[in-house]
């Protein structure tokens, strides 16, 4: 198990050391570029914003240094069929021929880089405002927005599950509220959350909040409520009471099923803190795209979107992890 | 009343036959003869109330007095008196509907009778206690997100015992239900017979003073049934215990117990209180023992 | 099956009937005693009364149009191609083992992170906004198709191989069929997230439909009509949902089984 994971690590960097060692040779890219006609490309401006573009790599260099990599994976896995994990390999020959393509199709001039920058470009730029700490700036404010609202969305939102399923008079009277509160999409709060709270994070927290909130909720209800009356009475039988019922069954039993919540949660948030960051804030990766759109920075607008990708892969993997490995149960 | 006065009288049947051992025997005629009884039931009656609504049956135990529709009167048990001595192993047998199961969540606090009282050692039953610990009927009620150690465990856990004592308690009931080498194993890694074992386990481990069994058995295969039973016998011959078992199979009842409640079609009520007067290990082939099952039988079918 | 111990419904009626009266009278009082500008909150009434003269100029039902056109048209691009390349997909297993991670990757970037780009790409108008739409319901029901394909019974297809069916009567008589409930949820699951994009891509970028109402009556300040644009939103939400809920009931009830999953 763990001799897998050093290997994929050890793929991974082996991949990644071929595309740096790469010799980054400017000039090529740009002459490439520049040569065959056509209007000169934004992306290799070095003055917008006041930041320097970084390094882009040559094209023909890039796309052979990934078919090489994703074929040494393919070979490793054939040597080592018990070290490679074969979903890696999956992955990484998947994403790495959509590289390959988009680059290609770039380099080929069959669309116009000003609209499809290619991956290089992208790099570079992501580069570029690396080392400006541009990006941080922006990946910090988006996250720290989103584990605010996720936070307080669990701790709103699983008590107030537990509450509901158990106490059908409580429920009664909240659950009308809940019924027309949730089917308002958290977007459409955002012009009143700006009224209310003016622009910044306030709102932006509010509606990424809301997005979370619900499935949480409505997941632990639903979850609670599924708990076997025949485990609940073989807990009083052993002799437990009402709190050992809550805690000792209901909730590992209703367990799966709020992890489920998270997660349907987690991805409704990330949606909502994208919408909201076009609109309600002044940082933020969604912001930094939006921002980049006005200045038709296309390689920013798709490092961003790779970024926020990365960083819903990252997410959803831990989240998968985390649910595969406390519910072993199942 | 006819079953206080025949205790003693079984019971020095049975020390002639030799089939108890001596702890429980002496204890047996002791309780006996002071009429104290471990359970005792004196006229309990129960009845629901069924209302159809959205074409679903619900069925309550007060009447709704705002409903539209009147209710169906539902009697499950019906002027029901029985007495339950310590070390007995009684079995309650009757066709599926007629109330026996009620009775025993009755005897196990989970649902109070409309008429009558119910007594656990003189008394008052208010609720579940853990002193009369119950097997459910399907093997669902072990815990699946704890392992058969913490599904056992669980029960001193919640009695703030002590963790050497706990831990101990925990190996010899895992040994007496035979599941050594599965301490560690999820409860879906296990078949539905370990499973059942592992519910008399949760059951033994807190010594109770009676086990209340609620067809335990009905949903396995007859293999495993029968070695289950067995081991129910093993267990309630090695520490001293009182056993009531719900069932609709004679030959289980037969099989098993040395008292059968033999109960009548809903409303459910006594028919009969047989004694069987045979020792264990029995055997299926016995005569003896295919006489009592018949004459069980034709109890049920009249 | 029995259910113990079950509330009477009209007790629960009259409970959810009183937490709403409270709800919107609280809401009416606490405006008009001042706890709360005007500015800031709309009472019920005056977003009643607003949404009727909305619904007299015809402002309204423009609006609606616009949503409800540009949401149909992504939804239905969505359907459209989701469906045939999960069938696709679930058949071939091969391809789909290759392709899942790149779907994933996909998957995960929010709609409306694409949209900026999808405004350079397109053009203003109407397209970005539909391309993201359907973006949004598409992978939903995508993975639910392929998941509904694969789900297929073997006994089944057994079932109709010795019959003497070949691959083209396997799909359509027994893969096809027994997908379709799980391909509804998906396609509810994708309303939802549709309908989630829709409003937030016109709250963003639009100059017509039931969003950009929200969004410019937010720069006019005029709260009532921030109001009267949420409650149309969750209104006909409300419906397209209760609609969808009745669609893939019918085909779970018939297909005897199966589950519905909520989110």
């Amino acid at each position: 198990m763990r001799y897998k994971k050093i290997a994929l690590v050890l793929t991974l960097m082996l991949v990644l050391g071929l595309i740096s060692v790469t010799p980054a040779i400017t000039w090529a890219a740009e002459k490439k570029y520049d040569q065959k006609g056509g209007p000169v490309d934004t992306w290799n401006r070095p003055i917008e914003k006041g930041f320097e573009v970084g390094e882009a790599l040559n094209p023909v260099h890039f796309m052979v240094g990934i078919a090489v990599g994703v074929l040494i994976l393919h070979l490793l896995r054939s040597k080592f069929p018990k070290v490679v994990p074969l979903a890696a390999v999956r992955a990484l020959t998947s994403i790495g021929v959509a590289v390959i393509i988009w680059e290609l199709v770039v380099y080929l001039q069959l669309v116009r880089s000003i609209l499809l920058p290619p991956p290089t470009a992208v790099l570079a730029k992501l580069q570029g405002h690396w080392r400006k700490e541009y990006l941080q700036i922006h990946i910090w404010a988006s996250i720290k927005r989103l584990f605010i609202a996720f936070f307080l969305a669990i701790i709103i939102g699983i008590p107030l599950g537990f509450l509901v399923a158990n106490f059908r008079r409580f429920s009664d009277y909240i659950d009308p509220i809940l019924n027309l509160v949730r089917v308002v999409p958290p977007p459409a709060w955002l012009p009143f959350a700006i009224l209310w709270f003016g622009i910044g994070n306030p709102p932006s927290i509010y509606i990424i909040w809301l997005g979370a909130f619900f499935p949480i909720v409505l997941n632990t209800i639903r979850g609670v409520k599924d708990t076997q009356q025949i485990h609940v009475e073989s807990m009083l039988n052993l002799g437990g009471n009402k709190m050992d019922v809550y805690s000792k069954v209901m909730l590992p039993s209703a367990f799966p099923t709020i992890f489920t919540g998270l997660r349907i949660g987690f991805g409704i948030a990330w949606i909502c803190l994208v919408t909201a960051e076009l609109v309600a804030v002044d940082a933020g990766l969604g912001w930094m795209i939006d921002d980049a759109r006005t200045l038709l920075d296309t390689p920013t607008i798709l490092g961003g979107m790779v970024m926020i990708c990365m960083f819903g892969i990252l997410f959803d993997t831990i989240f998968r992890k985390a649910e595969k490995e406390i519910a072993r149960w199942q | 009343m006819a079953i206080v006065r025949n205790s003693i009288e079984q019971n020095t049947e049975i020390l002639k036959m030799g089939k108890l051992n001596e702890r429980t025997l002496t204890s047996i005629a002791k309780n006996a003869q002071n009429g104290n009884h471990v359970i005792a039931i004196e006229n309990v009656s129960k009845c629901f109330f069924v209302y159809i609504s959205h074409g679903e049956e619900v069925i309550t135990e007060k009447r709704r007095w705002f409903s539209r529709r009147k209710p169906c009167e539902l009697v499950a048990l019906k002027d029901v008196s029985l007495n339950i001595d310590h070390g007995e192993f009684v079995a309650l047998l009757g066709p599926s509907g007629c109330g026996k199961s009620t009775l025993l969540r009755i005897i196990a606090g989970f649902e109070f009778p409309s008429n009558g009282t119910t007594k656990f050692k003189g008394e008052e039953i208010k609720g579940p206690d853990p002193k009369r610990a119950m097997i459910f009927q399907s093997e669902r009620a072990v815990f699946p997100w704890l392992t058969v150690e913490g599904n056992i465990g669980l029960g001193p856990r919640l009695q703030d015992m002590s963790s050497e004592e706990r831990k101990e308690r925990v190996a010899k009931t895992i040994e007496l239900i035979q599941l050594k080498g599965f301490e560690k194993a999820y409860p879906k890694t296990l078949s539905g017979g370990m499973l059942q074992r592992v519910a008399v386990g949760r059951a033994i481990v807190n010594h109770p003073e009676v086990l209340l069994m609620d067809e335990p058995f009905g949903a396995l295969d007859a293999q495993t049934r029968h070695s289950l039973q067995d081991h129910v016998v093993r267990i309630w011959q090695s520490i001293d215990q009182t056993i009531v078992f719900v069932t609709h199979d004679i030959e289980e009842a037969a099989y098993l117990a040395n008292r059968v409640v033999v109960f009548t079609q809903r409303p459910g009520q006594i028919k009969e209180v047989v004694k069987i007067g045979l020792s264990h290990p029995r055997m299926r082939t016995n005569p003896e023992f295919i006489e009592y099952r018949n004459y069980l039988a034709d109890l049920i079918k009249h | 099956m029995k259910r113990l111990s079950g509330k009477a419904l009209s007790e629960r009626l009259y409970r959810s009937f009183l937490a709403w009266s409270l709800f919107i009278g609280l809401w009416e009082w606490s405006i008009y005693t001042g706890i709360f500008k005007s500015m800031l909150l709309a009472p019920p009434t005056v977003i009643i009364e607003k949404m009727l003269y909305f619904l007299e100029k015809g402002y309204l039902q423009i609006n609606i149009a616009a949503s409800l056109g540009r949401f149909f048209a992504g939804f239905v691009i969505a359907i459209l191609i989701a469906i045939p390349l999960g069938l696709i997909l679930g058949l071939f297993k091969r391809l789909y083992e290759w392709i899942a991670p790149l779907l994933n990757f996909i998957r995960l970037i929010p709609p409306p992170a694409i949209l900026p780009f999808a405004i350079i790409l397109l053009g203003i108008g109407e397209s970005p906004a539909v391309f993201v739409i359907a973006l949004g319901s598409f992978f939903p029901i995508l993975m639910n198709t392929v998941q509904g394909v694969k789900e297929t019974e073997t006994i089944h297809l057994e079932v109709v191989k010795t019959m003497g069916g070949n691959r083209v009567d396997l799909i359509r008589h027994v893969i096809f069929p027994s997908a379709i409930p799980t391909v509804m949820t998906g396609i509810r699951i994708g309303f939802g997230i549709g309908w989630l994009v829709l409003v937030s891509s016109e709250v963003v970028a639009a100059d017509s439909g039931l969003g950009f109402m929200l969004e410019g009556a937010r720069n006019l300040l005029e709260t009532p009509t921030i109001f009267v644009g949420m409650t149309t939103i969750c209104i006909l939400g409300l419906m397209i949902d209760v609609f969808l809920k009745r669609i893939e009931r019918f085909f779970i009830l018939r297909k005897g089984g199966g589950y519905l999953t909520y989110s």
